[in-house]
């Protein structure tokens, strides 16, 4: 057992990728009240993924994992700014950012 | 040792934080707590010797993903919640992370002092062979995904500019290209009312 804690492997990072992959997906469910954290949760969901191509590329000397997760880098930036910007326009509407209220009326 | 210590603290750091992203009463308080997960996960990155995108997490993540983040707060408003079941230990938590994160950013140096080594080791080099690699790498294999990066990076740009553009009517711009397209005969109508009727039945 101490040998799973002392030696650091490929295995602790792909299990720290996937809680924190878990954590984002809970997080995502969880808030109906508040759009702006489930937006957060996203952000948490595309690091899982980037330490898991980060790990990988270290543990089997490829260095195609890190280019890609420049990529995954660019791609949350943009997606993120997009959601964002829908956000703004759904606030202008409804004044507020919560799935919880029903919104059709009559 | 000293790998898996600042490995475990970073980690335990980054997954707190990431708790707290997701149950924080307030909005503010999980953009702070998504900041502390980017710095403790570009940290893992840095001791694995991927410095370049350790940093870089820290440029584009932290520097422009983040302060968006808060920028969107400023505008939407920073409503607290009704709290939840172990949000009483919140700023327990967020003490326990931000020391964790410390003494591991910290850890190398700690290290030095405790067993009178010198600093001079613990200096990370940034520009190592593997940047070199990844540059080649980059601008070779994958030329043809790094323009097409470029281009979603402006679609977005684009798209966000305007979905967010609001129409200021207060302003009295001209807009010549519109008003060249006007045409005269379908904005105004002559007509010719009979005396003392009015426009009404016209």
């Amino acid at each position: 057992m101490f040998s799973y804690l002392l030696d650091i492997g490929l295995f602790h990072y792909i299990l720290l990728a996937s809680m924190l992959f878990f954590v984002g997906v809970f997080g995502l469910l969880w808030n109906r009240r508040n759009l702006l954290r489930s937006l957060l949760a996203i952000e948490l969901m595309l690091l899982a993924a980037n330490i898991n191509f980060v790990a990988f590329s270290k543990y089997l000397n490829d260095v195609t994992g890190q280019v890609f997760t420049l990529f995954i880098f660019a791609i949350a930036a943009a997606e993120s700014a997009i959601g964002l910007a829908i956000f703004i326009v759904y606030f202008r509407e409804h004044n507020k950012l919560s799935l919880n209220q029903p919104e059709l009326k009559g | 040792m000293l790998f898996n210590l600042l490995f475990y603290g970073l980690a335990f750091s980054s997954l707190l934080s990431a708790f707290l992203v997701v149950s924080a009463r307030q909005t503010i308080h999980s953009v702070l707590a998504l900041i502390l997960v980017f710095l403790s996960i570009s940290g893992i990155f840095v001791i694995i010797d991927m410095t370049f995108l350790g940093f870089l997490l820290i440029v584009l993540y932290v520097g422009a993903v983040a302060v968006f983040f808060l920028f969107a707060i400023l505008m939407f408003g920073n409503k607290p919640e009704k709290p939840s079941a172990w949000v009483a230990y919140e700023k327990f938590f967020l003490g326990i992370t931000s020391c964790l994160f410390l003494v591991s950013l910290f850890g190398l140096h700690l290290h030095a002092l405790a067993f009178d080594e010198s600093l001079a080791f613990a200096a990370i080099p940034v520009f190592s062979i593997g940047l070199k690699k990844l540059g080649a790498c980059f601008y070779t294999h994958y030329f043809l995904p790094f323009q097409l990066m470029g281009f979603v990076l402006f679609s977005a740009m684009l798209g966000g500019v305007r979905l967010a553009l609001k129409k200021n009517n207060r302003s009295k711009k001209q807009m010549p290209f519109t008003q060249m397209q006007h045409k005269g005969s379908k904005k105004i109508t002559l007509v010719s009312p009979p005396p003392r009727k009015g426009l009404k039945n016209v």
